[in-house]
């Protein structure tokens, strides 16, 4: 089971290579939509890539819809992940 | 230059039309699992066939040519989100208008493979022109040429348009996304927060717009699903099952008591070859089935009343299905089969509100309007306006549980004073009734309606 730092440390790198997120907009409560600019396709595949990533086999699209900051995504990520 | 350097130069451009967006983009669709505007187009046509056109804009957000599919050929417009995500501007434009031209030309399919966010807004009102060029393309086919969409990734605004305005369009489910605007436009524009699922998704345009008319599971699928849909430009194939095969199976399929309901899909399996049926816009309207299938091999377009939904009665929504597949059916010189089992339309303040009437209507002009050779079997009710569905038929066919009336039985017997209900049904409420007044030509058993069906279809070719 992955660390916390882990979880996050992995989903800073997908929001850079896979999203060209620049490293100065992430942060613990920096906004997916706001900050870090991205848009509605770009959420439909980051929820994809965290699905497929930590191995969320329970969990479907609609749960992700409250989370918008990256302390809610890595903590759900943490509490749901198998990786 | 040496021909060392024309050919290095020539192995460079190669590469870069190849790479679309490059190779980071390239890598970033496999990582989503989805894949690259070639690895589409590779997995719909023949290999090798593929002829493209205007090769060196290929990295401009389309890629277009003319390839075989099972040996017959095809224009493909091919959106690569990899660029610009797809966008069109003035050059994809071009030469998705040439496919289009091409395919005029030699009346062949065109199929689109959509990935676009639509027009390249950074190209200003070019692109409005651009977009303006491919949609009067698209309207132009749309007389003469089957024109095929698979929404991919994104389907927005002209190109959301340009799909609508084919014959048939399958989206992916919940990896495809078809809408005028996105979520922000949205929120900014009428004050709505939608969930682009809620604004777009597969599910949402199969059930309730009817612009999508199969959700297919992912890519591949829908892929297979178009050179499914292209097989039936094909007027005839060997079929190994025989058209004096009986079919006495619908007798298990269709109940003798009219309160009793059924799944048509039974009766829809028995009649067509075996395996051949493609059912489309399953989730829409869902009184009334529209299937593709062969019968002896022969292509029939299928129109089937549904009494599962809501008694077989046509709502807004079955209307406009059964209008558009009619329609289509008639563009294609494909037969019409109707398989009818209709209370008449379905009344209701929503239904009014809706357009039962004007929709009701586009239904009537299909069929009225309808060049193609028309059979009917009446399986069970047949009542009202709607029985525009058989009596528009050349050849109309019965089952002796059919019964033809204005009306249901219990509103005929409050508007028949006086009348017997056991004599009045005896009179009335069989297939023998409408025959003998020459509205049926033949009243037929369940065992031979498909022997029945080829002979009628075969005396109307």
């Amino acid at each position: 089971m992955a660390t916390r730092e882990e979880v996050y440390a992995q989903l800073r790198s997908i929001l850079i290579i896979d999203f060209s997120v620049t490293p100065e907009k992430i942060g613990e409560e920096a906004t997916f939509r706001g900050q870090m600019g991205l848009d509605s396709l770009d959420t439909v595949d980051l929820i994809y890539l965290l699905k497929k990533t930590f191995r969320l086999e329970n969990v479907r699209t609609h749960d992700f819809r409250d989370l918008h900051t990256m302390r809610q995504v890595v903590d759900f990520l943490v509490a749901h992940g198998k990786e | 230059m040496s021909w060392d350097a024309l050919r290095e130069k020539h192995d460079q451009e190669e590469r870069r039309a190849e790479e679309g967006g490059g190779a980071a983009k390239l890598a970033r669709q496999k990582r989503l699992d989805r894949l690259t505007v070639r690895e589409r187009i590779d997995a719909l046509i023949d290999e090798g066939s593929f002829v493209e056109i205007e090769r060196q804009t290929s990295a401009d957000g389309v890629v277009c040519g003319i390839a075989c599919v099972d040996g017959r050929s095809v224009g493909v417009i091919a959106h690569d989100a990899t660029v610009a995500r797809g966008t069109v501007g003035r050059a994809a434009a071009h030469k998705m208008t040439r496919v289009m031209d091409l395919a005029a030309r030699g009346g062949f399919p065109v199929v689109t493979l959509a990935d676009s966010e639509g027009a390249r807004v950074a190209e200003n009102i070019d692109a409005i022109d651009a977009y303006g060029a491919t949609i009067r393309g698209v309207v132009a086919l749309r007389r003469d040429v089957l024109q095929i969409t698979l929404v991919c990734g994104l389907c927005v605004g002209g190109a959301a348009y340009a799909a609508t305005l084919n014959d048939w369009v399958a989206m992916v489910d919940e990896r495809s996304f078809m809408f005028v605007t996105g979520g922000k436009v949205t929120r900014v524009a009428v004050g709505e927060d939608a969930s682009i699922e809620d604004l777009g998704g597969a599910r949402m345009h199969a059930r309730f717009t009817g612009a999508c008319h199969a959700v297919v599971a992912d890519e591949r699928a829908g892929i297979a699903w178009v050179k499914r849909l292209l097989s039936f430009a094909v007027p005839v194939v060997p079929s190994a099952d025989p058209v004096e095969r009986e079919t006495r199976e619908i007798e298990d399929v269709v109940p003798t008591d009219p309160r009793r309901t059924y799944d048509m899909r039974g009766v829809v399996r028995a009649i067509c070859d075996e395996g051949s049926t493609l059912e489309l816009s399953e989730d829409f309207g869902k009184s009334l089935l529209t299937v593709l299938g062969r019968i002896g091999g022969k292509r029939v377009a299928i129109v089937a009343s549904q009494p599962k939904n809501v008694a077989g009665a046509l709502d807004v929504d079955a209307s406009r299905k059964g209008a558009h597949f009619v329609m289509w059916a008639s563009k294609m010189q494909i037969p019409i089969v109707t398989l009818v089992d209709v209370p008449g339309y379905l009344p209701g303040l929503e239904q009014e509100r809706g357009g039962i009437i004007p929709f009701g209507a586009l239904l009537l002009v299909a069929y009225g309007e309808a060049k193609v050779p028309h059979v009917c079997v009446v399986v069970r009710k047949c009542f009202g306006g709607a029985a525009v569905l058989s009596f528009t038929a050349s050849i109309r066919l019965a089952l002796p549980t059919a019964r033809i009336a204005p009306m249901g039985v219990d509103a005929a017997m409050e508007v028949v004073a006086g009348a017997e209900r056991e004599t009045w049904l005896a009179e009335n409420d069989h297939g023998w009734a409408a025959a003998e007044q020459g509205y049926i030509d033949r009243v037929i058993t369940p065992a031979s309606v498909r022997q029945e069906l080829a002979r009628a279809l075969a005396s109307l070719e």
